[in-house]
């Protein structure tokens, strides 16, 4: 690694450490939620019509990435990362 | 946890902490991790018609989140991308057709594991032997730069060729090179990611470098963003034929999520050279599953 990048590394993994715990959290809550009302519905359309469930599927996991990757921006924007990039 | 679709119970924290581990990887090397998540998913309980669809599933939302990382750190070019995966399609079907061929002649999973094991091994003989090659360079020569390569000759060998049409990529530095080049790198890196049932991540990676001359930060976020479209189109095919559980995959993609920023923004405190002789391991590390798997050892995907 770079000497000169030592220092931000150090802020850097300080900062992901205080981001893994908020984040941590925020999972708990979101496993309850969907895992109430995600998991059954699913189920149920996998036995029923997979082409739907083919298609629906991928759209929750995109829909899910684009979700995570806005509440994580957020927790960059809050903790101070983005400072950190070059 | 029980898991309805899949019908098995699974325990949801080491899902999100396979994600995790996969996403760091994957926004750090832009490879999909398949070859490392599925035999840990297997491990876990996970039955096996299930590992590599779900496993392509949480790959497609991994991707796209380390693909916006890289984005922003302008680390992708798009338009080589694009190029590129017309290639990979074709190259794709065509692996998936020699397996069939395979398949009929009933030596499919012999044929295929010695072929990744020899290329897995080659390119990370390469990608170690050219990345030290590189930091001794920049060592000794007391270059100020954030990449250089170790070993040009293949590049530019792929650069001189001047089939039409030529086209340019200025977001890897790239002024003038045969379609037919990006395409045939396109291709090559999709047939053995059809034939060996991955991602092609970590064949396309060291192709993107060693054979176009791209920057290997560019090469990283530009992998990711094909790995979206291939781990996308394989999600749907697997779950059409009942191989998906998204719920799983929601799971997995938690973990993978904050791995993959962590991995992507991790990219920018190292050099190009360096990022490849990390790289370098995990073919060595894939070589080394697929072998315990070949020698009865284990049962994971390839």
């Amino acid at each position: 690694m770079e000497k000169k990048a030592k220092a931000p590394v150090r802020e850097l993994i300080r900062n992901f450490i205080i981001e893994l715990i908020v984040y941590g959290g925020l999972l708990v809550v979101y496993f309850f939620v969907v895992l109430r009302y995600l998991g059954e519905p699913l189920a149920r359309l996998f036995g029923d019509n997979l082409m739907v469930y083919a298609f629906g599927g991928l759209g929750l996991i995109v829909a899910q990435a684009v979700f995570l990757e806005f509440v994580t921006s957020i927790l960059f924007d809050f903790l101070g990362l983005h400072r950190l990039a070059k | 946890m029980e898991f309805p679709i899949a019908g098995v119970t699974v325990d949801p924290i080491a899902l999100v902490i396979i994600g995790f581990l996969v996403g760091i990887l994957g926004g750090f090397f832009g490879v999909g991790g398949g070859f490392i998540a599925g035999p840990f998913m297997f491990w876990i309980g996970v039955p096996m018609n299930f590992v590599v669809g779900t496993d392509l599933a949480h790959m497609t939302g991994k991707s796209i989140v380390a693909f916006k990382r890289h984005r922003a750190l302008g680390h992708v070019d798009i338009k080589l991308g694009v190029v590129m995966s017309l290639g990979t399609f074709a190259g794709v079907e065509w692996g998936a057709r020699v397996v069939e061929s395979l398949e009929a002649r009933q030596s499919a999973d012999s044929v295929i594991g010695i072929v990744y094991v020899i290329i897995l091994l080659l390119v990370g003989g390469f990608t170690a032997y050219e990345s030290i090659r590189s930091l001794r360079m920049i060592q000794k020569e007391k270059m100020d730069v954030k990449d250089v390569l170790g070993f040009q000759g293949v590049t530019r060998r792929v650069h001189s060729i001047k089939i039409p049409p030529m086209i340019s990529f200025p977001a890897s530095g790239i002024e003038s090179i045969s379609l037919w080049s990006i395409l045939g790198v396109g291709l090559l890196s999709g047939f053995l990611a059809g034939m060996l049932g991955v991602g092609g991540g970590i064949v396309r990676m060291p192709m993107l470098v060693y054979l176009l001359g791209v920057p290997t930060h560019v090469a990283v976020g530009t992998d990711l963003f094909g790995i979206i479209f291939s781990a996308g189109f394989g999600t749907l095919t697997h779950a059409i034929k009942g191989n998906v559980d998204i719920i799983m995959a929601l799971m997995m993609q938690t973990g993978a999520v904050i791995g993959a920023q962590i991995g992507a923004v991790s990219t920018q405190y190292f050099t190009g050279p360096r990022i490849r002789l990390f790289f370098s391991v995990l073919p060595f590390l894939g070589a080394l599953l697929v072998l315990i798997r070949l020698l009865g050892g284990g049962a994971g995907p390839l």
